[in-house]
């Protein structure tokens, strides 16, 4: 049955293309956290959410599902969206998300930048009802159901690295075939999804991804979270391979 | 791996220009290891002595007739080409005699080869050239002992074509100063870049390929032009036919409006891709903005936070972050709202050690340690390169939105064009079909206009072959270039910090050759100096010379080649010619570059030859290595200094004022003013 919602006239407001990029966000950070809370990895720190949200982007397509951004600045030390991290502070302020040990590590150019351990705040008594309409809980309460399945590829993919050590997370972001495109340059964008014309050209993680096909025997095929798996493995090897 | 020459010896004999001391006995220098300066006044010959240097490796050729051009062309000639008959005689028109039988002779060390080369210097003939000491026969005729030299010379460069030796000279070993260097000029800086780290096969391979791209293109773009000029012929002949039917005069209004709509399209192909990179670089001006936006802001908020921290030891960490935010950015995480007159009531509130949350007093607070104050000059210089950084922000979003919007209106405007292309192609073919029976010229005509868009399909095919050999090509070279750019980026950052204070590096990215004159473009690695400045936070890439100084932009064209020979050659030794270094320097700047080219020249094996016209002493000091700590070192600083005040033919002003120019060189070389 189709579900009709009333907005308020608060709710119209944030109806702006900035308003919408806001709630988006929000949505994403808490699903991402969501998803790590199912798996047993949460709390996160700063650096492995954004290397999360990252995989979670750069992977996408493997469930065929749109990228997020389709792209990001390439820079040392591993992904970061400031954007997300905006939301992030937000919801920690609305009492969504949990934030403990806070500190600042030093960035280039005498910058800094906010570090911590997030989670979703489970006492909140607004979290129940944004998760189900985010489509974390029952299908059939999701506002959309394309919804539903991101988080299912979201828990998915939280699984996938949840084999990769704790401390490897971020890391796993740094060497992901994307990123450590060496014909990227730091400081310059990585396009694999925003404005590209044909992306099992520009996403090399998805070719490597569908590569994995070739290894196997000749009629067997692998579903998309057991490709999440081998790309989390094959990431974990490549990290110790230096 | 390339060689790079190291000059040991120039003998210059017969030239009116150079009578030596005593008179006849012309110039006779022996190159040793450090700096040799060739010092003068203008009007002696400075220019003079280093063209020489240069030609007597190039003899009669260069890379166009006029010598080196201002900019490159997009792909290189597969041979050197003949200098105008001007610069052939460049040396004999300075003097009264036309240097009918001046030579000049150099030595010349490749690793462990000694090459000796000597031409005359009225016409750049080649008389002789020897491997060590050995004299080698090119041959009788000019031409082909040109082409013998120039392959003997290729060999000892280590380089595929004596195009190669020729851009690696003037683009690597002198350095003149009225020509940019690689680093300013794009297809320049590909060209040098193959010569310098491609293999030699490879570089060979992707030079040919380049030509036949560009050779291919010209002739689908040939036929394409001759196709163009027969179908206006066929529709002349079309609206000329009398009592033409109504069809007839409707297909010709369609043809028309069809041409026209084609020329809109292929120019908004053209914009379309120029518009694509604009916006990729504005999209990435705004990301880096954003990023260091956060980052500054942050630095504020890390301060804040050391504070808040010894203030209110048990306050929670959203607590925190609430007020952080609010003193840092304004913004209220709460509500949302900018509230900078907050800001300060809770930075006042904060230094009297009241709570910002409740109000409490310090008397009132069960957990509190003495007030501290935030250190307030490092947060106000961290706030300041916070809200220079909020600007820069702000003002990449609107320069990409702006950017982006205008790539999204051109392509809804080529998309309407070409869907009404589509249309009107098929209502001619509808009209052309039921046309009567067309006359016998036109009938010609129509075959002609196929046989020749056969041929242009052909000639489209022949392009594309050509363009996919060389993307894969390149593509094997990309990785070898880019395995450099660390190295060179350290190398680059270590010379250049010695000589500018703004902070500048070295960064890769990846430049599109434009080979042809359509849109198409190919991808290659490039380098661009990426710097900070006085009005901007953060560094941010400089892509053309008008985007630095004069002087900014030949210092960071000097780190740039320092580093190339230091990375192509694995750091060998080498001869780096430089004109006149002091031409757009400040008195500061020149002690910094000075000290800097003392340490190449002082470096391992390296020679560094530099004219000065004396205007700065401070520069030549400097580039010796200091103030000379005794007699014996001056007299030293003096064996490296080819005089042109005693050696050249003087003019008026030496003439009338030698003995003050004098002074001013040996000011100059003990460093006393």
């Amino acid at each position: 049955m189709k579900r009709t919602i009333e907005l308020d006239a608060g709710a119209r407001d944030a109806l702006t293309a900035s308003g919408i990029a806001t709630m988006r966000q929000r949505a994403r950070v808490i699903q991402l956290l969501d998803a790590a809370e199912r798996v047993g990895i949460a709390p996160l720190r700063a650096g492995r959410l954004h290397a999360f949200a990252y995989l979670a982007d750069v992977l996408s397509p493997v469930w065929h599902l749109p990228a997020f951004e389709g792209k990001i600045l390439k820079i040392e030390g591993g992904p970061h969206y400031p954007e997300l991290q905006r939301e992030i502070d937000r919801l920690v302020v609305m009492g969504i998300i949990k934030v403990s040990e806070i500190s600042y590590i030093p960035r280039p150019d005498e910058g800094a930048r906010i570090d911590g351990l997030y989670s979703l705040n489970l006492d909140s008594p607004k979290l129940p009802g944004i998760l189900s309409a985010l489509g974390a809980r029952e299908l059939v309460d999701a506002l959309d159901p394309l919804d539903a399945e991101v988080h299912a590829f979201l828990v998915d993919l939280a699984g996938a690295l949840a084999s990769v050590p704790d401390d490897e997370i971020d890391t796993a972001a740094t060497v992901d075939a994307t990123y450590a495109d060496e014909r990227i340059h730091v400081s310059n964008v990585i396009d694999f999804g925003k404005w590209t014309t044909d992306i099992h050209v520009d996403n090399i993680s998805l070719r490597t991804v569908d590569r994995f096909r070739k290894f196997l025997p000749e009629g067997a095929m692998l579903t998309s979270g057991e490709k999440l798996y081998l790309y989390a493995s094959f990431l974990g090897r490549r990290i110790h391979a230096g | 791996m390339i060689r790079l020459p190291i000059l040991t010896y120039l003998r210059v004999e017969k030239y009116g220009l150079f009578p030596g001391v005593p008179a006849g006995r012309g110039i006779e220098w022996t190159f040793t290891k450090g700096l040799c300066l060739v010092a003068g006044i203008n009007g002696l010959g400075k220019t003079t002595l280093i063209t020489m240097l240069l030609r007597i490796f190039t003899g009669p050729y260069d890379l166009t007739a006029e010598g080196l051009p201002e900019r490159l062309e997009s792909v290189v000639a597969e041979r050197p080409v003949v200098l105008k008959p001007g610069s052939i005689r460049f040396f004999a028109q300075r003097v009264a005699d036309k240097a009918v039988n001046a030579v000049v002779l150099v030595r010349v060390r490749f690793g462990d080869d000694e090459l000796e080369i000597s031409r005359r210097l009225s016409d750049l003939r080649l008389v002789s050239f020897a491997v060590n000491g050995k004299s080698i026969d090119l041959g009788a005729n000019r031409e082909e002992r040109e082409a013998a030299f120039q392959q003997q010379i290729c060999y000892y460069f280590d380089v595929s074509s004596f195009v190669d030796v020729l851009l690696v000279l003037h683009h690597v070993v002198f350095f003149k100063e009225d020509r940019p260097g690689a680093l300013w000029d794009e297809n320049a800086q590909r060209h040098v870049l193959r010569a310098l780290f491609l293999e030699k096969d490879l570089a060979a391979q992707v030079a040919t390929a380049e030509r036949r791209v560009q050779s291919a293109d010209s002739q689908a773009r040939n036929i394409s032009a001759s196709a163009y000029t027969i179908e206006q012929k066929l529709q002349q002949a079309r609206s000329s036919q009398k009592n033409a039917s109504e069809k007839s005069l409707q297909l010709a209004a369609e043809q028309t409006l069809l041409d026209a709509e084609l020329k809109e399209s292929e120019r908004l192909d053209t914009l379309i891709a120029q518009l694509d990179e604009r916006r990729k670089d504005a999209r990435r001006e705004y990301e880096r903005a954003k990023l260091f936006r956060e980052e500054a802001e942050s630095a504020v908020e890390s301060l804040k936070f050391a504070a808040l921290a010894r203030l209110f030891p048990t306050m929670e960490d959203a607590a925190r972050l609430v007020v952080l935010k609010a003193l840092t950015t304004g913004e209220c995480l709460v509500c949302g709202a900018d509230t900078q007159a907050r800001l300060k009531e809770v930075e006042a509130q904060l230094a009297k050690g009241i709570c910002p949350v409740c109000g409490a007093n310090p008397e009132q607070q069960d957990s509190v340690v003495p007030g501290l104050k935030v250190e307030e000059k490092r947060v106000k210089r961290a706030r300041d390169t916070a809200q220079l950084a909020v600007k820069e922000e702000e003002a990449s979003r609107i320069n990409y939105e702006e950017t982006a919007a205008e790539y999204g209106s051109v392509l809804d405007r080529l998309g309407t064009v070409r869907a009404s292309i589509e249309e009107r192609s098929l209502r001619a073919r509808q009209l052309s079909a039921e046309l009567p029976f067309e006359a016998g010229d036109i009938l010609h005509l129509q075959k002609s206009l196929e046989l020749t868009r056969r041929s242009q399909r052909q000639a489209e095919s022949n392009r594309a072959s050509a363009a996919k050999d060389l993307s894969a090509l390149l593509e094997r070279g990309r990785g070898v270039i880019e395995k450099q750019t660390k190295k060179l980026a350290a190398t680059f950052k270590e010379n250049v910090k010695e000589m500018i204070a703004e902070d500048a590096e070295l960064v890769g990215i990846t430049g599109q050759a434009k080979l042809t004159q359509g849109k198409e473009t190919f991808a290659v690695p490039a380098f661009r100096s990426q710097m900070s400045a006085a009005d901007r936070p953060g560094k941010t890439l400089r892509n053309s010379p008008d985007d630095v100084s004069e002087s900014q932009r030949e210092l960071i064209d000097l780190a740039f080649r320092l580093a190339l020979i230091n990375i192509a050659t694995g750091g060998a030794a080498c001869t780096l010619t430089m004109e006149t270094p002091e031409a757009s320097l400040d008195e500061l700047a020149m002690q910094r570059v000075g000290t800097a080219l003392h340490g190449f020249a002082a470096h391992g094996d390296n020679r560094l030859i530099v004219t000065s016209n004396l205007t700065n002493a401070g520069m030549i000091t400097a580039m010796f290595g200091g103030r000379a700590k005794s007699a014996a070192e001056v007299a030293r600083r003096r064996e490296h200094v080819i005089n042109l005040l005693e050696v050249a033919a003087p003019n008026q002003s030496v003439l009338s004022s030698r003995a003050q120019y004098q002074r001013i060189l040996t000011s100059a070389l003990t460093g006393k003013r």
